[in-house]
């Protein structure tokens, strides 16, 4: 379990992604990254800027940024935009009252230039409380059928018991893995 | 605040980067600079330089700046080996020791971390780490953070895969003599500096 692992099974090398994790605060972008980590996650604060995970392995460098949620701080996120690979959005799936707030935000940034075309993981967090909703109901909710521009994946997990995260991240790297092996026709906005 | 620049510790030597670095110099004495700072690195002795800039812009921004902690781990099961505690603006004021189990050296993958804030705003914000042994650096990254919001903190972490076993040294000829220097900077402009010595036991 965990993001080395994942990275230990990669094909490719001398390479660089960059993944970038988003989503309202308290969705629980840090603790799914700490999650993946093994790390001890009873005392985790609202995040007030970034966290950057970088992975090196083989020559393969893998870097996770997790920007801060909050209201005051979403206006700076298109500055963590350039060369992303994929995006991962957290959404805390026990917060109803927000669940249309979160859908404003995520179709902002899918008309985001720089980040058009890259293959998009929803991680319908908090499944472990009672109130929860289901990601099928979370993806009826947010029409997310009708991304049609992109690949895209909505997987229910828990960040608490570690439920589901990691079958999200072997999306995202096996869909990054693809992209980037075949041809680079995908151009990204500078 | 004010303190920060008035307190010489004794391991503080300032460095010539606001000067050297940053004016728009023509290429060839700016080979030279760097063939310079290459070879004093190259020189540096058993402990690495702690410094701070004499740039006015930098020094704000630094004035600013404070590492918050670092901590050191076994990647694989998240476990703390190492944690430098809240040494706020003496983290770069002075060589920290870590004493670290040396179990750590047979844990497949390793992770650090460092956590800073930055009161000001910064547009191409980056990190220079050199791991040295014994003066020489042997080991160097660098990663490209950009854009760093005022008022933010900001963490780090870089987990990295050990060297094979039968590579590595033992912890009897690394403790004492591995020196990890983190630099700060802002395009041109160097910020800081922290210094951890790494002691196995």
């Amino acid at each position: 379990m965990g993001l080395l692992t994942l990275l230990r099974k990669l094909k490719r090398n001398d390479r660089e992604a960059r993944l970038l994790v988003l989503g309202l605060d308290n969705s629980g972008k840090t603790t799914i990254l700490k999650k993946l980590s093994e790390e001890d996650i009873t005392h985790i604060m609202p995040t007030q800027g970034f966290n950057i995970k970088s992975l090196m392995q083989n020559e393969f460098k893998l870097n996770v940024w997790d920007i801060g949620g909050q209201k005051s701080i979403r206006p700076y996120w298109r500055n963590y935009f350039d060369q992303t690979d994929a995006l991962i959005y957290v959404i805390d799936s026990a917060d109803r009252r927000r669940m249309e707030e979160t859908g404003v935000e995520l179709g902002q940034l899918l008309e985001e230039d720089k980040l058009a075309g890259i293959p998009l993981l929803i991680f319908a967090n908090k499944q472990d409380l009672l109130n929860a909703l289901a990601a099928k109901d979370i993806s009826k909710g947010l029409n997310l059928h009708t991304i049609r521009d992109r690949m895209w994946n909505i997987q229910a997990c828990s960040a608490k018991t570690g439920e589901g995260l990691q079958e999200g991240m072997e999306w995202v790297v096996e869909k990054i893995d693809n992209t980037n092996a075949g041809a680079g026709e995908e151009e990204k906005a500078a | 605040m004010e303190s920060k620049y008035d307190d010489d510790e004794e391991e503080v030597k300032s460095g010539d980067y606001g000067d050297s670095k940053g004016g728009d110099e023509d290429s060839e004495d700016e080979e030279a600079a760097v063939e310079r700072e290459f070879k004093a690195l190259l020189n540096t002795p058993l402990k690495g330089e702690l410094a701070v800039s004499k740039d006015p812009m930098a020094q704000r921004i630094a004035e600013g700046f404070t590492i918050n902690w670092m901590n050191m781990r076994d990647a694989e099961n998240g476990e703390m080996m190492w944690e430098s505690g809240e040494w706020g603006e003496k983290m770069w004021r002075k060589e920290l020791k870590a004493r670290i189990p040396a179990d750590i050296l047979s844990c497949r993958a390793v992770s650090r971390e460092i956590n800073f804030s930055s009161i000001e705003k910064m547009e191409s914000f980056k990190l220079e780490q050199r791991i040295f042994f014994q003066g020489v650096c042997i080991e160097e990254w660098f990663f490209d953070f950009g854009f760093v919001i005022p008022g933010s903190t900001n963490s780090w972490q870089q987990i990295i895969e050990a060297a094979e076993e039968s590579e590595m040294m033992t912890a009897e000829a690394l403790s004492g003599n591995i020196t990890i220097e983190t630099s700060f900077y802002d395009g041109d402009y160097f910020i800081a500096k922290s210094l951890v010595r790494v002691f196995y036991v």
